[in-house]
């Protein structure tokens, strides 16, 4: 584990490592910002996904983002951004916005749907061969640059294919991506046997809480039987789940949902849960030039020419 | 000292969620007794709630012999098939809610309301 950046917040440093491992230490008693550690950030409203159970609303004809916006010359080498959409790979200057991530020391992460990186195959000699999406060779060639760290893979059950992408490549080419990768599941949508398909195979985890909204509302309301069953095997199997992979993390809703406080001493759960957003974090809206204290926030602003401003503004909501 | 310790990953979470549903006030305050139901974030009448549902292919081929005259069991489907009262509406445990009203130029009164969280 080398470091990545080591740098100074508010009245408290952080130490960032190149497998994503995050230290907090403050000589005070509380952590107090004075810009976000990480930053989600949207950069295209677009995607072909249309999985049943999403709740966002980017569509097929959803618009991009563009990236010339003076706040972003005011981002910290070692902010972490968390870039998504939509489909992220339908915004042309991506590739580039990567490139200048990476000359202003700003660690760039991505999330993209498992249906995006899908291996192709073809039949030759009487045997299948899969050759590697598109897409999936971009990640690796900007992972190799240094301009993305960390990928995370919205999982879409089908582990063969997964499987096929970082283990059984035929060159042996993928694993070592495997350490950027983590794979996004849904506490419900997907099965504890769906999960368990991608156990001991050095996957790392983060299992999102099941929002019960929008198309994720009509799809619980058609399948809440078996949502429901699903939710209470990951529950009684979490210990199982959590020794399968080389890293399990979860978002705050699955953290309820779960009740992963049950599986921690008070002082360990002190030094695991990073906090509630705000405090630590903000949403900026790249296709709409909005900025707010999460992506769900109601309470939107335009981007200002700082990202200390609009910090400001979103830590005093 | 205080030590906080993020193990083995990078931040890539950048899902959310959030609601809005606009209507008149006069039509808020008949969905707080009951006499209209939220449905992708529109207000219907009980009756139009009931024609949707009559005419919903997927409900039919599960509830051929349904009776709409049991309005217990009406309202279970009612809610199912996502059209929910107030009470209904408003019991998450998950999601933040807001409701706010304001004055159009022209007089009337709309509240304006829905639910937000994040993941």
């Amino acid at each position: 584990m080398n470091l990545l950046h080591e740098y100074k917040n508010g009245n408290y440093t952080i130490k960032l490592f190149d497998d994503g491992t995050k230290i907090r230490e403050t000589e005070e008693d509380k952590f107090v910002s004075s810009f976000p550690e990480n930053i989600d950030i949207k950069i295209s409203d677009k995607c072909d996904g249309g999985c049943s159970f999403c709740h966002e609303n980017s569509t097929l004809d959803g618009d991009i983002a563009d990236f010339n916006y003076e706040f972003l010359y005011s981002l910290r080498p070692g902010t972490e951004l968390a870039i998504g959409g939509g489909n992220v790979f339908d915004n042309p200057k991506l590739s580039h916005f990567l490139k200048w991530c990476k000359h202003r020391g700003i660690v760039a992460n991505i999330t993209v749907n498992q249906k995006h990186i899908t291996s192709q195959f073809y039949d030759y000699d009487g045997k299948r061969h899969y050759y590697r999406n598109i897409n999936t060779s971009r990640i690796f060639n900007w992972i190799d640059n240094g301009e993305v760290h960390g990928v995370g893979i919205s999982y879409d059950g089908n582990s063969e294919e997964l499987d096929k992408i970082f283990i059984d490549d035929e060159d042996n080419y993928a694993e070592e991506y495997k350490k950027n990768v983590v794979i996004h599941v849904i506490n419900g949508v997907h099965s504890y046997e769906d999960i368990m398909k991608l156990a001991n195979k050095n996957y790392k985890l983060l299992i999102l809480g099941y929002k019960d909204l929008r198309r994720g509302h009509k799809y619980l309301a058609e399948n809440e039987k078996l949502i429901k069953q699903n939710q209470q095997d990951i529950y009684n199997n979490i210990h199982s789940i959590i020794k399968s992979f080389t890293v399990v993390s979860f978002d705050n809703l699955a953290i309820e949902q779960l009740n992963i406080r049950r599986l921690f001493t008070t002082k360990q759960w002190d030094e695991f849960y990073m906090g509630d957003d705000g405090s630590f974090t903000m949403y900026i809206d790249l296709v709409k030039g909005e900025f707010a204290k999460n992506s769900t926030s109601l309470n939107r602003h335009k981007l200002l020419d700082t990202i200390e401003e609009m910090f400001e503004i979103v830590k005093s909501e | 000292m205080l030590r906080q310790i993020r193990r083995g990953v990078f931040e890539t979470n950048s899902s959310s969620t959030h609601s809005i549903t606009m209507c008149l006030k006069k039509d808020y305050k008949k969905w707080e007794i009951g006499e209209m139901f939220l449905h992708d974030d529109v207000l219907v009448t009980k009756e139009e709630a009931i024609e949707k549902l009559k005419n919903n292919k997927w409900f039919n081929e599960r509830n051929p012999n349904f009776d709409f005259t049991n309005e217990e069991e009406l309202n279970e489907a009612l809610a199912s098939y996502e059209y929910r009262t107030s009470e209904q509406y408003w019991d998450d445990e998950y999601l933040e809610t807001f409701e706010d009203t304001y004055t159009t130029p022209s007089g009337e009164v709309v509240v304006a309301f829905g639910k937000y969280g994040h993941d």
